[in-house]
């Protein structure tokens, strides 16, 4: 079944292009895994049939080929209505603010990276004035914090409180 | 026949016992509120919950994912019925009349119908699931590692033809997981692989944190791009019911869209999404004057939501029996299982009984628990949907990050999962559909193990594939399903339009 919401699964049909670019993009990195699938030395004194790069390898092959049919079909796609995306920005951003949230999560601890990054994900799509922002940060970091421990997960309180 | 009906009872003591009970609830629930939410599909909601089943016992884990898996089900053709908003693909369809019906004042009976239905649909598709599957499991104790090979490759290549518009992306995205499979120290020979000397990365990817990654990030990113307005009920809820006439009108179609949806769902990559546009079509032919379908007939939301509950049924079949799943949501029910400790296949229904009959005894439970439950709280689900999707997103995000970091209590599978966050992104934007990457992910470890295994057991190399009838057919299916699209193309007329430069 697919898990794919309706609108989602069907996004304007793009020019090829950001195809090609793709493309491009997964043959190199399938290069690199097929280079660095070649240096897996299978140990000494075990004759097995497969060693530890031919699954790998085949994978790696399998995606070259791939890669290279998605570029050749990339000419071939009609270059498609381009549509006007700006609200991808804000997903993009959202998605940087949360890339912040996990580096700190250790660092700052559970309840403080929480409450930043609630707080500046909120700001960001549009919840004002801020003591709205401030009151919903306090709200769901307690509510989150009680639920998740209530549930028997720890949450790390943060190196800097612990010195 | 004896045998059948005692491994059922027991299934039932199993899944009655009262903590069993009251996690079927407690899954029906959340699954129930998670098929509401926009921002999180079955998939993402599924993976989020699964750190919560770790501590529990193979066959109480199973029993609360399944539940939760049926919420989904149900909340996701409630908000398709009432706002004319699916929760996920399989209910596009019930849209069509039951967003109709309710626009003519009719959701009580549209709602209730859809709940009667899958209740129906479900009952008897589980029936033919107790009858069915041990006839699979018998057969697939005679498999050896070459079919289980080919098997695998079949429900790849199954699911990568059927998955989106373009074939190539489904397989490189089939491939990106089975990559991501290939992190990790190999199992057999000890060798590190793809580990670029960081220890965390020595016992692979968890695949939970990959599939919150995948699913859920990538689904709040979609939902905050395409952010509607302020949502709004088209009418107040009355008391949902159904009349006599409504269900003896709907009774053949329920019937035809559960035998539709069951054996759709036993068929790798079908499932349930097909099974509702397919039964739809069915019902369609059949009626008296088709004109009525689409301006809210009730028996346009009977068949579909009838079809889409027996094909998640019969979607448990292949993974149950032989250990290869057909479609995301069972890759993931199959990614619980492994984490568990328990391996579906034909040796679990003789290993492990109870996570088998308990898991089928409670498919029943959680049928009824959602007919009996959602029919009065219909109204309070739909409030969810008032939360201001600004509010709701950056919660969503916060409890996949906890629930990340609940896995492994790790931050660099915190990383991870952002970053394929990111992947996924991108990947649902350029539609590359990301069925196949969780396959691939799950799949990958078996596939590997059974190849070698294979030819470790053959003399002849790599032509053992070819050589054992069952392998060698499913080889060929394999190739064929890949060949189909294509073959489909040639077959209808070509447009001009579309003609390659």
């Amino acid at each position: 079944m697919s898990a794919e919401r309706g609108p989602a699964a069907r996004p304007p049909r793009r020019g090829g292009r950001s195809d090609r670019l793709a493309a491009a993009f997964i043959f190199a990195v399938s290069a690199l895994y097929v280079r660095y699938a070649l240096t897996f030395q299978p140990p000494r004194f075990r004759s097995e049939a497969l060693g530890p790069a031919t699954f790998p390898l085949m994978i790696g092959g399998f995606m070259l080929v791939c890669a290279t049919w998605l570029f050749i079909q990339s000419f071939r796609a009609a270059a498609g209505p381009r549509t006007l995306r700006t609200a991808y920005l804000t997903a993009v951003a959202l998605w940087a603010v949360l890339l912040g949230y996990v580096l700190l999560f250790d660092r700052l601890g559970f309840p403080l990276s929480t409450a930043l990054f609630l707080a500046a994900a909120l700001r960001l799509l549009g919840i004002r004035p801020w003591w709205k922002v401030a009151l919903y940060t306090v709200l769901f970091t307690m509510g989150l914090y009680y639920a998740f421990t209530a549930l028997d997960v720890r949450l790390p309180p943060g190196e800097w409180f612990r010195r | 026949m004896i045998d059948i009906w005692q491994h059922l009872l027991f299934g039932f003591q199993v899944a009655l016992r009262p903590e069993n009970l009251g996690l079927a609830l407690a899954g029906a629930l959340l699954g129930t509120v998670v098929g509401v939410l926009p921002g999180i599909g079955p998939v993402g909601g599924i993976a989020i919950l699964l750190p919560l089943t770790f501590k529990l016992p193979p066959a109480s884990a199973m029993i609360m994912l399944t539940a939760v898996y049926y919420g989904t089900m149900y909340g996701g053709s409630t908000t398709s019925i009432l706002m004319n908003v699916p929760g996920e693909a399989s209910s596009v369809v019930t849209s069509f009349d039951g967003y109709a019906m309710a626009q003519q004042g009719r959701a009580g009976p549209a709602l209730a119908i859809a709940a009667v239905g899958s209740f129906i649909a479900g009952t008897l598709s589980i029936i033919a699931l107790t009858f069915f599957s041990p006839l699979l499991a018998a057969w697939g104790l005679t498999f050896g590692p070459p079919e289980y090979f080919g098997l695998m490759l079949f429900g790849l290549s199954a699911v990568s033809s059927l998955a989106g518009e373009s074939l190539v992306k489904a397989l490189l995205s089939m491939g990106f997981g089975l990559m991501l499979a290939t992190v990790g120290t190999d199992l057999v020979t000890g060798v590190p692989r793809f580990t670029f000397n960081i220890p965390y990365l020595l016992d692979g990817i968890d695949f939970v944190v990959v599939v919150i990654g995948l699913f859920a990030i990538s689904e709040v990113m979609v939902s905050i791009e395409e952010a509607r307005g302020e949502v709004r009920l088209p009418m107040r809820l009355e008391r949902i019911w159904l009349s006599v006439k409504d269900f003896a009108q709907s009774f053949w179609a329920i019937i035809r869209g559960s035998v539709i949806g069951f054996y759709i769902g036993i068929l790798p990559a079908a499932g349930a999404t097909i099974a509702s546009f397919l039964s739809y079509g069915v019902e369609k032919q059949l009626a008296r004057d088709p004109s009525t379908f689409g301006r809210g007939d009730i028996r346009g939301v009977a068949a579909p939501e009838s079809a889409n509950n027996a094909a998640a049924v019969g979607n448990m079949i292949p993974m149950l029996t032989l250990g290869i799943p057909g479609s995301s949501t069972t890759a993931l029910m199959l990614g619980a299982l492994l984490v568990l400790n328990v391996i579906p296949g034909p040796l679990l229904f003789r290993d492990h009984p109870d996570v088998v009959w308990g898991l089928v005894a409670s498919m029943y439970v959680s049928n009824l628990i959602l007919l009996i439950l959602n029919l009065p709280l219909v109204g309070i689900f739909v409030r969810i949907l008032y939360i201001p999707q600004p509010l709701l997103f950056p919660l969503i995000v916060a409890i996949c990050v906890i629930g990340t970091y609940a896995v492994n209590f790790s931050a660099f599978d915190l990383l991870v999962m952002t970053a394929l966050g990111l992947v996924a992104y991108y990947m649902r934007k350029n539609a590359y559909p990301l069925g196949p990457a969780v396959l691939g992910l799950v799949l990958g470890d078996l596939m590997e193990q059974n190849l070698r295994r294979s030819l470790i057991m053959s003399r002849t190399g790599a032509l053992i594939f070819f050589t054992r009838p069952i392998t060698a057919t499913l080889i060929a299916l394999s190739v064929l399903s890949l060949l189909t699209p294509a073959l489909l193309r040639l077959l209808r007329p070509r447009r001009p339009a579309q003609a390659a430069p």
